[in-house]
């Protein structure tokens, strides 16, 4: 089954139903009943064997990665490859990224959305007590500060659009205050930037507003790991901040689907069960 | 039993965790569940208790999933609650009780200038405290969720205090809005209006959580006794009522101005909507419209908001249509 023919618009299960499978039908793989099974109203069962052992099979590979405790790489890696999944999802619900929105009366611009570009090639070095990951494919603009100018555009989306909504890390004119004499680390920084991103509109992001948040996002992140391995631990406050946005960034920046994936599978576990 | 896509997809969520769980332990090194030191500045002390309470907020959110406990312990926060806005701004000092002080005491006289963002924390507890109560997998344990002592009637009434706390009787939820928190100009101060409607939107859906029809049903498959109608028709009366306010709340935002932005909108939303799906399907032809026509709302929401994701939300609303399609027994009769 390959991930072209989940393209198409008829729909094509992951797994054939028993029934389905005897009759080399295509299936449609809703569960508990089938499209199929439904209209010729049989009894609709299901092997889960074959998916506990997909599941198994990924989550040995990750104890193999946490035995090595090494849970920055852990994370790293696997950003990498709830990216690689999030496109497949994409994918199987037939939608093209960047589709153009329907034009309404909105009240802020809206910008055309895309998905990551498809990291191709990650390198990792163990150098010691820190991590070196070098990305290979991530064009170099977003892999360091942008301008003055485009920060302070950014810092100004950010306390238009995020601060207090809901989260308040800053007290604003001290922190303006911060970064006019240049004291905000860099990891805060490129955190800010990566919350930020996705309510610019300006010419540097665009088209590529999902490139600059990961890229920022990776470049913070394996500062901050950086930083905590280190000899010299400080812990600091915007160690704090910078780490709960990357988490909310994961989380629903590029995956605001997650949140409602909850909802639905909660919904779906209380009325299967229910059910079966 | 589970739906392996859903359950796969929230592996896909592990980095997030990773993330938000460091955070947290760098938090608790630094003490920031605990009051900062009376030398720093004003500002600095208070910038310290807002990002605890931010990342508590944060914990208690992404904790609505099953099997994800939230970390931090209300016990442990004897940090004082977020002062005023206002005052936050201006750097003046300010007293407010802590989260305790609330539970103990909640008809003290602190507990009713409270900053919109304390609000928020309060309905994040009791989010947390609804989740684990309507979540928890195995037989009913405990006194029934109708005898007035027990864990049910608990949460119920801090709610209620919230009622007392925000203020409840506004005739226009978007008047209110422009009168106070709009700019100069006319447009609305997000960073200032923000905590308001989301205190209402939290307090709303743990309103429609606490008494969700399938949450509840789950809860009563293993109590013996037969249940009172009443206790159920009270149930699905306040469930259905909170989903059109939260609807309504949103819906007089955006009237006002105010575009709400925070992602987790969309799982109050879809939460809603789906209990105004089931009451389409109720024998009072003018709940069954005025349900229909909220269930599209929610997913014209779901389409329109967060803004700036567009492909992503119409996924989110056809996702939503197919996976309660997929539900056979969406139709079983709970009324």
């Amino acid at each position: 089954m390959t991930e072209a023919n989940d393209n198409r618009e008829l729909k094509r299960a992951r797994q054939a139903c028993l029934n389905c499978r005897r009759k080399k039908a295509r299936c449609s793989g809703e569960k508990p009943v089938c499209a199929t099974c439904a209209k010729l109203k049989q009894q609709c069962a299901w092997d889960d064997s074959e998916e506990e052992t997909r599941i198994t099979a990924f989550s040995q590979e990750n104890a193999k990665l946490s035995n090595n405790h090494l849970a920055a790489r852990l994370a790293i890696l696997e950003s990498k490859f709830s990216l690689i999944h999030g496109n497949t999802f994409n994918d199987f619900l037939g939608l093209v990224p960047g589709q153009s929105q329907r034009a309404q009366g909105r009240l802020t611009r809206e910008t055309q959305w895309e998905s990551p570009s498809d990291i191709t090639s990650q390198s990792f070095v163990d150098a010691g007590n820190g991590l070196e990951v070098e990305v290979t494919n991530l064009s170099d603009t977003f892999s360091t500060l942008p301008s003055k100018t485009i920060i302070q555009a950014l810092i100004d989306a950010y306390f238009q659009y995020s601060h207090n909504q809901p989260y308040c890390y800053f007290h604003e004119s001290t922190f303006r205050q911060k970064l006019d004499a240049g004291d905000i680390p860099e990891f805060l920084m490129f955190s800010i930037l990566a919350t930020a991103v996705r309510w610019s509109d300006h010419d540097f992001f665009l088209h590529r507003h999902a490139d600059a948040i990961q890229s920022y996002a990776n470049i913070a992140w394996k500062q901050i790991i950086a930083k905590y391995l280190s000899s010299q631990q400080t812990l600091d406050i915007s160690m704090v901040q910078a780490t709960a946005m990357l988490g909310v960034i994961e989380f629903t920046g590029l995956y605001p689907l997650n949140l409602c994936t909850i909802a639905l599978t909660t919904t779906k576990l209380v009325l299967c069960s229910q059910h079966g | 039993m589970y739906d392996c896509a859903n359950n796969y997809k929230a592996g896909a969520m592990q980095p997030a965790w990773v993330k938000i769980g460091l955070s947290v332990r760098f938090a608790q090194g630094l003490r920031l569940n605990q009051e900062p030191a009376e030398n720093l500045k004003i500002s600095e002390q208070e910038t310290r208790r807002r990002t605890f309470w931010s990342l508590y907020v944060l914990d208690r959110l992404v904790s609505v999933g099953p099997n994800r406990p939230p970390v931090f312990l209300d016990d442990d926060c004897t940090v004082h609650l977020p002062c005023h806005e206002n005052l936050f701004q201006s750097e003046l000092p300010c007293e407010m009780p802590t989260l305790q002080n609330l539970k103990d005491r909640p008809d003290s006289a602190d507990c009713y200038t409270l900053d919109n963002f304390a609000l928020v924390v309060l309905m994040a507890s009791v989010l947390g405290s609804s989740i684990r109560y309507c979540m928890r997998q195995g037989p009913h344990t405990g006194l029934l969720p109708w005898d007035f002592r027990s864990r049910f009637c608990e949460i119920t009434s801090s709610l209620l205090h919230f009622e007392s706390y925000s203020i409840s009787a506004i005739p226009s939820v978007s008047e209110f809005i422009r009168q106070n928190f709009a700019k100069q100009d006319g447009s609305i101060n997000h960073s200032f209006a923000a905590h308001f409607v989301f205190s209402r939107a939290l307090y709303h859906l743990n309103q429609c959580l606490l008494h969700h029809p399938f949450l509840l049903h789950q809860r009563f498959r293993s109590i013996k006794i037969t249940i009172p109608l009443t206790f159920v028709q009270e149930a699905l009366q306040r469930c259905r009522k909170h989903a059109c306010e939260l609807n309504k709340l949103l819906q007089d935002a955006r009237e006002a101005g105010y575009l709400a932005r925070t992602s987790f909108y969309a799982y109050c939303v879809l939460t809603a909507g789906v209990v105004h799906y089931l009451f389409k399907h109720d024998a009072d032809r003018n709940v069954a419209k005025e349900s229909a026509a909220l269930w599209q709302m929610a997913l014209d929401f779901l389409e329109q908001e967060p803004v700036r994701w567009p492909h992503y939300a119409r996924m989110v609303s056809q996702v939503a249509v197919k996976e309660l399609n997929s539900c056979k027994s969406l139709h079983c009769s709970f009324t």
